[in-house]
């Protein structure tokens, strides 16, 4: 994400962005099930501090 | 959902559940990266409807929380699909991945009838997930599933080409 910071060029951002979203998502989709729970159990907790009461 | 499964892992122990399967939003999770997920679809191996009111019943008398159609098992809101609302329910949980988490044994359904769930509900949702579960599946496989499957009430296979045709 750091390299994102220092690219002044817009489409050379763009590219870069979509590579590291894609190697973002491969390696959570790697992550064992029951890491994966855990991750959406910190989603959830997370969502129902966001809302209002 | 740890904890919902090892409940659901000891009434498969007891009988009272002959066989299940994850599916839905964490079968999904299983297969890609975590998204916010907040019930837990359950398929079912149930052979007649009296079979799954009794299932109901230990839940009423046990004083689990009932909530619209979830059950809720350890904070977790629990939707019970059973094999009596569609036969490709009956294969898909037979035919289930076996799995362990954390130590307990469950399964969830193949990236295939996971998709053809999918294509059963067909909820947005469920249109953004299959194509990328598409990339996981065995084309053959789940073709010649959805072609049997398929009828005019349900449409898996055009749905199916519908998702196909907008990933192209």
């Amino acid at each position: 994400m750091k390299k994102l910071l220092w690219i002044k060029d817009s489409k050379e951002f763009w590219k870069v962005f979509g590579e590291e979203r894609e190697n973002r998502r491969a390696k959570l989709k790697r992550l064992p099930f029951a890491k994966k729970i855990e991750i959406v159990e910190k989603m959830k907790r997370m969502n129902v501090m966001r809302q209002p009461h | 959902m740890i904890d919902a499964l090892k409940i659901l892992d000891q009434l498969k122990r007891n009988g009272l559940i002959r066989d299940y399967a994850i599916g839905g939003g964490y079968g999904v999770n299983y297969y890609l990266e975590p998204i916010l997920t907040y019930d837990l679809d359950i398929f079912l191996l149930i052979n007649t409807d009296e079979e799954f009111h009794a299932l109901y019943d230990y839940f009423r008398k046990a004083r689990y929380k009932i909530e619209n159609v979830y059950i809720v098992i350890a904070e977790m809101p629990v939707q019970f699909l059973p094999s009596t609302i569609h036969p490709l329910i009956d294969e898909a949980v037979r035919k289930a991945k076996k799995i362990r988490v954390k130590g307990i044994h469950t399964k969830v359904l193949t990236a295939e009838y996971l998709i053809a769930t999918l294509l059963m509900a067909f909820r947005p949702k469920d249109k953004m997930v299959i194509p990328h579960l598409l990339e996981l599946a065995d084309m053959k496989k789940l073709t010649s599933m959805i072609e049997r499957f398929s009828n005019e009430k349900t449409p898996l296979d055009k749905r199916l080409q519908r998702i196909l045709e907008g990933i192209r």
